[in-house]
């Protein structure tokens, strides 16, 4: 049988990026703020989260979804800052996808929540290619990491909107050069925002709340995607 | 490593478009890979031949084009390569470039179909 050519124009990621802008709407309705936290393992996403979720949820209802391949040793520790917290399981996958958060949603009664916190599962790699329909992409390196994860891993620094560097207690201790790993997160993101924290001490963790109230501030300032099509239809009739 | 779910989705996209065309085999499958899609080349090549057992293009060949990083050079006002583990600094002049143009595909653009 002859053979014959078919052109198509298909992103894999496509299926992704629609359920991605569909939650995307949803959070925009519930005037949810989504922070999607992406590291390595062992960078301090949970212990950033303790803290936060801690001190965040005396002023607002805060939950967290946390994914990991195996173990609901994450949630456990969550559930302790008395804040909602699901746990995703991913076994083999080594990313959060779009399709899997909505799952996750589904029938929580912690809903709608001021701010949700997404825990990606410890990887600076295939998490930077899937939107979750966040509107904060953080990237977390420890000083015990090293100053060039953003060189080696560039895309998961390139997209996110702000870089934590955590463990900043710790830096003395291993050398850490600090010029150097705030020039390898330019060299891939100049504009990105730039936060030290150490989450043992509490050292530089009130800019990070701060930024986090400004953006709630922020995105409940606009109107909702859907009360802005209302609008332009009834001006333009 | 996703690429079992990559080539799943793959699939999925393959056998939408055979449907469309009224094919009954496909024969290629032409796939464009950029080198920051976060996909290992041969770890996808080995998910294929798992994962397209009993579909219609359970014989087609996963055909990959690789795309290069490249970025837009504010300074050059042009597309530039970047040096692997450099960051995203143009290759020509050094300036800061953070804008990727190319080098995410992960795009189905082409089959062969009888």
């Amino acid at each position: 049988m002859k053979l014959r050519v078919v052109e198509i124009q298909a992103s894999i990621l496509r299926k992704n990026d629609a359920l991605a802008a569909a939650l995307r709407e949803r959070f925009s309705r519930s005037g949810t703020l989504v922070v999607n936290l992406l590291s390595s393992p062992g960078s301090g996403k949970t212990t950033l989260l303790e803290a936060t979720l801690r001190t965040l949820g005396r002023t607002h209802r805060v939950g967290a979804l946390v994914g990991d391949q195996a173990t609901r040793n994450d949630a456990d520790r969550l559930e302790r800052s008395g804040a909602p917290v699901r746990q995703i399981t991913t076994a083999a996958e080594c990313r959060l996808d779009a399709d899997m958060l909505g799952k996750a949603l589904e029938g929580w009664d912690a809903l709608p929540l001021d701010v949700l916190f997404i825990e990606n599962v410890g990887n600076l790699i295939c998490p930077a290619e899937y939107d979750l329909g966040e509107d904060l992409r953080v990237v977390l390196t420890a000083v015990t990491e090293g100053e060039d994860k953003p060189l080696k891993y560039p895309l998961a620094f390139n997209t996110s909107h702000v870089a934590l560097i955590t463990k900043t207690d710790l830096a003395e201790a291993v050398g850490f050069d600090r010029a150097a790993s705030h020039d390898a997160i330019r060299r891939v993101h100049p504009g990105i925002e730039i936060l030290e924290v150490a989450c043992r001490t509490g050292a530089g963790l009130d800019p990070w709340f701060a930024l986090l109230e400004a953006r709630l501030a922020s995105k409940r300032a606009v109107p909702p995607l859907d009360q802005l099509r209302v609008t332009s239809t009834v001006s333009s009739s | 490593m996703h690429e079992l779910t990559v080539a799943l989705s793959l699939l999925e996209e393959v056998g939408a478009a055979a449907e469309r065309e009224g094919a009954t085999r496909v024969a290629t499958v032409r796939l464009r890979l950029g080198a920051m899609s976060g996909i290992v080349r041969d770890a996808l090549l080995f998910s294929w031949d798992l994962a397209r057992a009993g579909t219609i293009a359970s014989e087609a060949e996963l055909v990959i084009d690789d795309v290069p990083v490249a970025v837009w050079c504010p300074r050059c006002d042009g597309e530039r390569a970047v040096t692997p583990g450099e960051g995203l600094i143009c290759s020509a002049c050094g300036a800061v470039a953070p804008r990727i143009v190319r080098g995410r595909e992960l795009e189905l653009f082409a089959m062969e179909v009888a």
